[in-house]
């Protein structure tokens, strides 16, 4: 081998770290070779006095005295230690059943029954002989009454009379002797049909309410296509329908509605009249009997229930006991309230109605504070969660309807989307 | 300790505290970041403690393995800053010859050459400087280094013959050896 060639060996000479068969061969070379030789002199002593050199550099060179102190804190060590769980696996207990049955009877228990109320009944009537017409209707617990002449003039202000365990003998919800039956697919009065169907030119399907002449000599050119009764397109229907003749030939009809602009409606009551010759003689639109506006309960609800899961969270934050025993049950309450909200606000057709929770759903800031509620109530399960100094998987209870929901709502959404 | 036993984690802490600060030191040059490092090493060696298999290897091993990977990464952010610092030797209490001996003593360092060396390691990229270190001041073999670095041991081998003749090199360019 020639220097040139050995050269690039030297320092692995230098530093044993050649195969045997190198080192043989550099060895010979070395041997016979004065310049190699004192270059890997050179090398071998670098070597060494590097070692020399990193042992004079990191002596004398001690670590900061108080690392351990430090490295502890901030690794968490010693928080852990003091933080050591504290149990109460009474009150753990007591709180767990109290979310099973709470889970069971109150959340499972509605949906297997139907959980929403189904819409109310359509208003009934009654006309005289001088082409007014009688209105009865029930919203809530409650009954009223309305006349309407046949200029189309209410009688009593814009909300009719209560007439709540006073009115007529007969039974509004189970329909009336004199007044038709509710129209479920179709009737005819006066050769006019009168029938529902779903709006499909729009996502939400909602319902429709529809007219047309059917004489077969047709001596009337009028109502030739269906036509919507409600002729605002924005209309749609609220439950069923009635209709009955209005004495001269022409058909009064009378359902809950809404006009569209709002979110959901909350079952106005309309009438509108059709005469013989197909004029809507009390406007478009019909006349609204009674305008159900909700009550802000909600936006109170909500209010209630971001102060209480603010607070909650506070106390939590502070290792407060009782908020750490009532967190969670507060919290179902939240996901309850909210998801019965949101259910009746999907299950019914135009909107929601519950007189006994009052969840009476008619704009968007009312299912706003829906979502509200129950978004809180998630916050606050995960809060508590985060600060119950239980076994981890003792939060589950309480956070898992909310992740089941979650889960079934991005399940529907992308079936929806496919 | 990887059952998560505090008082363990002292013990070795104790133990090498020392190993994984000089090593830091002789990295990056720097008290200071040394002393980060240190922390960073052992708050990671808490944190991952689960992860260490004693089959897999020696724990000073994974030790020198977290400890590099952070003195690679500071070095990187550092960059030229990353030097390591001279400090005057005499103000450390130690003594040293301020002249070579002769021949039979040739290995014994003076001062000037001492300089020279660090100025010389300074000059390396940062995978020499670590196989330096690895070899000469930790004094772990071949293999170790190469688990250490996690590269093959024929890189360890031609990365330290690259930085020995890197050093021998600029060594002699400043002065003989």
């Amino acid at each position: 081998m020639v220097c040139q060639e050995v050269d690039k060996l030297l320092a692995g000479y230098a530093n044993q770290s050649l195969t045997p068969r190198e080192t043989i061969q550099v060895a010979e070379h070395v041997k016979n070779c004065e310049h190699c030789r004192r270059k890997v002199e050179r090398l071998k002593s670098c070597s060494n006095k590097l070692k020399q050199s990193f042992s004079l550099y990191t002596s004398g060179v001690e670590p900061p005295f108080n690392s351990i102190t430090v490295i502890r804190q901030k690794a968490g060590i010693d928080k852990a230690k003091t933080s050591t769980p504290r149990r109460h696996p009474a009150l753990i207990g007591i709180s767990l059943s109290f979310c099973t049955l709470f889970l069971t009877f109150f959340m499972l228990v509605p949906f297997l029954g139907g959980a929403a109320n189904p819409p109310p009944d359509p208003p009934a009537m009654v006309h005289d002989e001088s082409g007014g017409v009688y209105l009865y209707w029930q919203t809530g617990s409650k009954q009223y009454e309305q006349y309407i002449d046949a200029q189309g003039n209410l009688l009593w202000d814009s909300n009719g009379r209560e007439i709540t365990g006073q009115g007529p003998s007969f039974d509004i919800s189970g329909g009336m002797d004199n007044a038709q039956e509710s129209v479920n697919y179709s009737e005819r009065i006066n050769s006019i049909r009168l029938w529902m169907d779903k709006d499909y030119n729009t996502r939400e399907y909602k319902f429709k309410l529809y007219v047309q002449k059917e004489n077969a000599d047709d001596n009337h050119a009028w109502l030739r296509q269906p036509t919507e009764a409600y002729r605002d397109p924005a209309f749609h229907l609220a439950g069923y329908a009635n209709i009955i003749s209005d004495g001269e030939g022409g058909v009064i009809i009378t359902s809950r509605a809404t006009d569209g602009n709002h979110m959901s409606s909350t079952f106005d009551v309309y009438i509108l009249r059709i005469d013989s010759n197909g004029d809507w003689i009390w406007g478009d639109s019909g006349i609204l009997v009674q305008k159900n506006r909700s009550a802000p309960t909600m936006l109170i609800i909500a209010g209630i229930a971001i102060a209480a899961a603010i607070i909650f969270s506070c106390l939590l934050w502070r290792d407060n006991r009782l908020a750490r025993i009532l967190s969670p049950i507060f919290s179902l309450v939240l996901f309850y309230v909210g998801l019965r909200g949101i259910w009746l606000m999907i299950t019914t057709s135009v909107g929601a109605y519950s007189d006994g929770w009052k969840f009476v759903l008619d704009t968007p800031l009312n299912g706003a504070a829906i979502w509200l509620v129950f978004i809180m109530g998630f916050i606050l399960a995960v809060v508590w969660s985060k600060k119950a100094k239980i076994n981890s998987w003792l939060v589950l209870p309480v956070l898992l309807p909310y992740l089941l929901l979650a889960g079934i709502v991005v399940w529907f959404n992308i079936g929806f989307l496919l | 300790m990887c059952s998560g036993d505090s008082g363990a984690f002292d013990i070795l802490f104790r133990h090498y505290q020392t190993s994984v600060y000089r090593t830091a030191y002789a990295l990056v040059g720097n008290r200071e970041t040394a002393g980060e490092i240190l922390q960073d090493v052992f708050i990671a060696v808490w944190k991952y403690r689960r992860t260490f298999n004693p089959k897999k290897g020696a724990f000073s091993t994974w030790l020198h393995r977290i400890t590099v990977n952070r003195c690679e990464k500071t070095m990187k952010r550092l960059g030229k800053h990353s030097c390591l610092s001279i400090e005057d030797l005499e103000s450390k209490g130690i003594q040293i010859e301020t002249e070579a001996r002769n021949s039979l003593e040739q290995t014994i360092i003076h001062n000037d050459e001492y300089h020279r060396l660090i100025e010389a390691v300074n000059q390396l990229s940062p995978k020499l400087k670590t196989v330096v270190v690895l070899r000469f001041f930790n004094e772990l073999s071949y293999e170790e280094i190469a688990s250490v670095a996690c590269i093959p041991v024929g890189t360890v081998k031609s990365r330290l013959n690259a930085a020995i003749n890197q050093i021998s090199k600029m060594f002699s360019e400043e002065g003989n050896l």
